[in-house]
């Protein structure tokens, strides 16, 4: 009897305790887990350096839909939230983003910017079955390919192609010369290879085709005075804004009077920047129109400096056009669908300038505008 | 052993009573501290979170404005000291500005159009820098405003260097024939920044298109992200401001402050959850406190609770004790003074019982002894009783023969005086007759002798036969009358004594008896009328109710009139409806009897002539005799104006019967 009652006791004392203390520390720790659904982007891309000048666009572009579309409701009441990855331009870095990416299980990763890596990122995409919406991507690599790689830009065979026919055609330049950005190889080396081989069909004649690395400017010095040798009708720049701008001038400090052209990788406003009167008259194709008067175009415009106090120019436009593609698609397609499927499905889509239509591989058609530099503004040319 | 395990289950223990009581006593309070912190210490908290960050945005404000401003002082040397050199010696210069250490990445002279004509950029050699950058036209680019910078010395948006491809900020200053323009790596910036990164809290540097320049991650700096979307930007009007916001979907809780003379602003910033943590750091620290504290005290109370408990069950157990009688134990080692005081009283309770048990057990003897006495008492006084029963008994029948001796002994009382009445009246007939015949006697005597002497004359002896005549005429009448007295005598007499059961007529009876009372009745003036109709006849006890009727007739006589007093005394006499019983009634004209004491006339030896010769017997026979003998009874009513008794009896007299009388 009176080791029953202890043993009650004492059980009643660790009862008592237990309730206490957990009524206590129930009241302080407020726990808030909200494991609801909600739609992520991605966003990985050259953020910081010299190619920043597509990356930081591309990103802003696709933060203004993505701010839009929040600000409209965002998908079935909750705000889309975005995570921002800076590949650095480097594949490692790249790779890791994407995978973080995956990781955080978003909905789609909008980028990269650069087609080198973009070959590199494209399979691990495909394998976690991760839409990846790269936006100024245009490398012929990844053409045709069944991926879960879709692209903003028609592929560089198309854009090379119509610039050596406006070069050969209207121009009548018969003869080029060309360096180009290995760091971004997979679409430099389509770009100029799809490039040689019509100007080449056309009857035009390659002269010297140099390369380097970027980041290493010093080495432009000697490859400036090499690209003029053979008297050249137009020397081509293949290469970021930046180098662009210094080779533009290295050039022109020799012939002040050759004329040179960037393909669309420089034509940012970063060249005009940077170049200043070494740039006029350079021919630049362009994936835009930055002259547009459309009021789609305008409004884009308006707020995208804004918001931003930039430019947003064809990475930024791009980059808005197939972000809003995304968030159609993710906030419109039936349940259970695939979201690669649900944008092929659909495949055109409105966009700031002109549809955005995908093919059956899910890249999109894109026109090129050639413009020349006139007084620091893309003029263009032909359309 | 079940039951009481039952009541316990039933009832709460001490010891979980009191944990309880001690826990809530010991929550409460710490409740009430919790809110009353929660509801004081937030804002507190709050006020403290933005008056820190204020401060030190202020501090990264003056450092980075610290360091800006001795960036200038370096650049207005090197124009003070570029001036004391010829023109083609400014390459030299700028090349020993760069490579001494300077914060500067690139320092460059642009000519008026825009051109750059000598330029030294850090880690690249003078020819190639020359051949690089030298003649670069930076007329279109963001940093180069020909007219502002003709006019004074500033500092530039930031913008992506085209020399080292970083996000930088250039220091511009007006000099003769163009200006001259130092670009700074904002990375070097904000080493602050960063410091402070490494403690959690967040400090970032905005330029002044709001544009992310300084971030404790560095390539985050570098990656020329607008922050015009966060809240805390949107309301920012170039003085301090603190408020919650979202950014990089994180919640934070910052402060925005201006750096001035450059346009930018520093952000310091905490995560959201800062004043949650805080709090809970405060808290924690407190509430382990409490914890400790709460902990302590049940233990402490645990280990009270349980000295208490078993001082109660000792204190119980020695209530057992007592219960169970044994007072020998002691309730010991209780320290407490109520336990003690209650103890005490325990023992005061245990010696009280004691006391009263052992008092009660010599009462119980006493008692007990009592009981025995008072039984034997009983048993004396039952045999006394039955004694003094039986003596009673003997007594009432003793008094019952005595009673039956004096009923006797008045009966023949009664019949005595009847006798002597009986004889007085005798005497005179008898003394008439006797006269008369010696009278006679004396004449006839008379007449002898005359004869004898021849004397006789006839007239004589005339007169001798009527007086013969007249004397026998005495005698005869004297004698008859004797003879009617005695004839009546007998038959009351022999009524009286032999209680014979006979037809008779009631009148003739009560005639009887009227003759043999005449004796009594005569010498008074009491008017005895027998109004007994002749017809009434009985099957009964003519002696029983004859005494009856003289005893009625002469209490009459005796109590109910004054002795010269006139009066009637009344019989009367019908047969009831049913003609089974006779009524008869004995009525006076007397002073009647009074209420207390006719209620008693029936009782034996009731009287009220006791020494006067009453027994106080006569009414007691004549209730027994009408009630036992003749089967009926009798009812006695008074009044101012006589009383009367009325005698119920049935015309057969019942057979079966004692004849006491």
């Amino acid at each position: 009897m009176d080791i029953h009652s202890k043993k009650l006791a004492r059980l009643h004392f660790l009862k008592v305790s237990l309730v206490v203390m957990f009524g206590l520390a129930s009241s302080v720790i407020l726990t808030s887990c909200s494991s609801e659904e909600e739609v992520k982007l991605g966003f990985v891309g050259g953020l910081s350096g010299r190619v920043s000048d597509l990356g930081g666009p591309a990103r802003n572009g696709m933060l203004l839909a993505v701010e839009e579309a929040n600000a409209a409701g965002g998908i079935r009441g909750k705000p889309i939230k975005t995570i921002i990855k800076d590949d650095r331009q480097s594949k490692p870095q790249a790779v890791k983003a994407v995978n973080a990416l995956i990781g955080n299980k978003v909905d789609a990763i909008i980028g990269p910017v650069t087609s080198s890596i973009a070959v590199e990122v494209a399979p691990i995409a495909t394998q976690a079955k991760t839409l990846m919406m790269a936006v100024t991507v245009t490398t012929n690599e990844l053409t045709g390919l069944d991926d879960y790689l879709l692209r903003g830009l028609a592929p560089t065979a198309v854009h090379a192609g119509e610039i050596a026919d406006f070069l050969y055609g209207q121009r009548g330049v018969k003869s080029f010369s060309a360096i180009y950005d290995l760091k971004n190889k997979s679409y430099t080396e389509g770009w100029i290879n799809d490039f040689k081989t019509r100007f080449e069909e056309l009857g035009g004649q390659s002269k010297s085709i140099l390369n380097f690395s970027s980041g290493n400017q010093e080495v432009l010095v000697p490859m400036a005075k090499q690209l003029l040798e053979d008297d050249p009708g137009i020397v081509l720049f293949v290469t970021n804004a930046v180098d662009a701008a210094i080779l533009a001038k290295l050039v022109r400090m020799q012939k002040p009077k050759v004329l040179v052209g960037t393909s669309e990788w420089a034509g940012t406003e970063r060249l005009i920047e940077l170049g200043g009167k070494f740039i006029e008259g350079a021919i630049v194709p362009q994936y835009i129109d930055r002259e547009s008067t459309e009021e789609n175009y305008r409004t884009f415009h308006a707020n995208f400096v804004n918001r931003f106090k930039q430019e947003p120019g064809f990475p930024g436009l791009i980059s808005y056009n197939v972000t809003r593609v995304v968030i159609d698609r993710i906030k419109n397609k039936a349940n259970g669908t695939d979201l690669k499927e649900a944008i092929l499905e659909q495949g055109t889509f409105p966009g700031v300038q002109g549809k955005v239509q995908f093919d059956e591989y899910g890249d999109a058609a894109s026109k090129t505008y050639i413009t020349e530099v006139i007084d620091g503004r893309f003029v263009v040319q032909s359309k | 052993m079940k039951t009481i395990e039952k009541k316990q289950e039933r009832s709460t223990e001490l010891a979980s009573e009191l944990l309880k009581q001690i826990a809530l006593v010991a929550v409460i309070p710490i409740i009430i501290i919790f809110l009353f912190i929660a509801g004081e210490l937030l804002p507190q908290l709050k006020q403290n979170l933005i008056s820190k960050q204020q401060s030190i945005a202020g501090l990264v404000a003056r450092q980075t404005i610290h360091q800006i401003t001795n960036a200038e002082q370096d650049v207005n040397t090197l124009f003070t000291v570029a001036k004391q050199f010829p023109r083609r010696r400014l390459q030299d210069v700028f090349t020993a500005f760069i490579q001494d250490n300077s914060i500067f990445e690139s320092i460059y002279l642009v000519d008026d159009n825009g051109t750059i004509t000598d330029i030294a950029v850090r880690d690249v050699s003078e020819n190639n820098s020359n051949a690089l950058y030298k003649n670069l036209d930076i007329s279109k680019s963001v940093i180069y405003k020909n007219d502002e910078m003709q006019k004074k010395s500033g500092w530039s948006q930031v913008f992506l260097s085209v020399v080292t491809g970083r996000l930088s900020t250039a220091y511009y200053r007006p000099v003769k024939g163009g200006t001259l323009i130092a670009e700074l790596d904002i990375d070097r910036l904000p080493k602050l920044s960063r410091e402070l990164g490494k403690l959690g809290i967040l400090v970032m540097i905005l330029d002044q298109n709001d544009q992310l320049i300084a971030h404790p991650d560095r390539q985050l700096s570098q990656m020329q992200i607008s922050m015009r979307d966060l809240s805390l930007v949107t309301e920012y009007e170039l003085k301090m401001h603190s408020q919650a916001f979202t950014w990089n979907n994180s919640d934070y809780f910052g402060t925005q402050a201006p750096i001035q003379g450059l346009g930018w602003s520093v952000i310091v910033a905490e995560d959201a959850t800062i004043m949650t943590k805080a709090i809970y750091n405060r808290l924690s620290l407190w509430f382990l406190a409490m914890f400790g504290l709460l902990f302590c005290a049940m233990v402490f109370a645990y280990l009270r609770v349980r000295r208490f408990s078993a001082r109660f069950r000792k204190l119980g157990s020695y209530a057992s004790n007592i219960a169970h009688g044994q007072y020998n134990t002691e309730p010991g080692g209780l320290e407490i003074t109520e336990f003690k005081l209650l103890a005490d009283d325990l023992v005061a309770m245990s010696e009280a019982i004691q006391k009263r048990e052992s008092s009660l057990q010599s009462k119980e003897h006493q008692l007990r002894k009592l009981n025995s006495e008072l039984e034997e008492r009983v048993t004396e006084r039952t045999k006394e009783l039955q004694a003094t029963n039986d003596e009673l008994s003997s007594t009432i029948s003793i008094l019952n023969n005595t009673m039956g001796q004096l009923v006797q002994s008045e009966k023949l009382a009664s019949l005595g005086s009847l006798v002597a009445g009986i004889a007085h009246e005798l005497n005179t007939p008898i003394g008439n007759a006797n006269i008369a015949s010696s009278t006679l006697g004396d004449f006839a005597n008379e007449m002898h002798e005359q004869l004898l002497e021849g004397s006789i004359k006839k007239s004589r002896l005339e007169e001798f036969l009527n007086d013969a005549h007249v004397a026998t005429g005495i005698t005869t009448r004297n004698l008859e009358r004797a003879a009617e007295l005695i004839t009546s005598f007998k038959q009351v007499a022999a009524d009286q004594s032999s209680a014979q059961r006979r037809r008779f007529r009631l009148k003739n009876v009560a005639h009887e008896i009227l003759i043999t009372l005449y004796p009594q009745t005569k010498k008074r003036s009491i008017e005895i009328r027998n109004n007994i109709p002749e017809d009434i006849q009985l099957e009964s006890y003519p002696g029983p109710l004859g005494q009856v009727l003289s005893n009625l007739i002469m209490n009459a006589l005796i109590h109910g009139f004054k002795p010269e007093e006139e009066g009637q005394v009344e019989l009367d006499a019908s047969v009831d409806a049913l003609g089974n019983n006779v009524v008869i009634q004995v009525r006076d004209t007397g002073q009647g009897i009074s209420e207390e004491q006719l209620a008693r006339v029936f009782d034996p030896f009731f009287t009220t002539k006791l020494g006067q010769g009453g027994s106080g017997l006569g009414l007691h026979i004549c209730h027994n005799i009408t009630t036992e003998v003749l089967g009926g009874d009798i009812t006695v009513a008074s009044s101012d104006g006589g009383t009367w008794f009325t005698l119920t009896i049935p015309l057969m007299a019942p057979t079966s019967h004692r004849i006491k009388a």
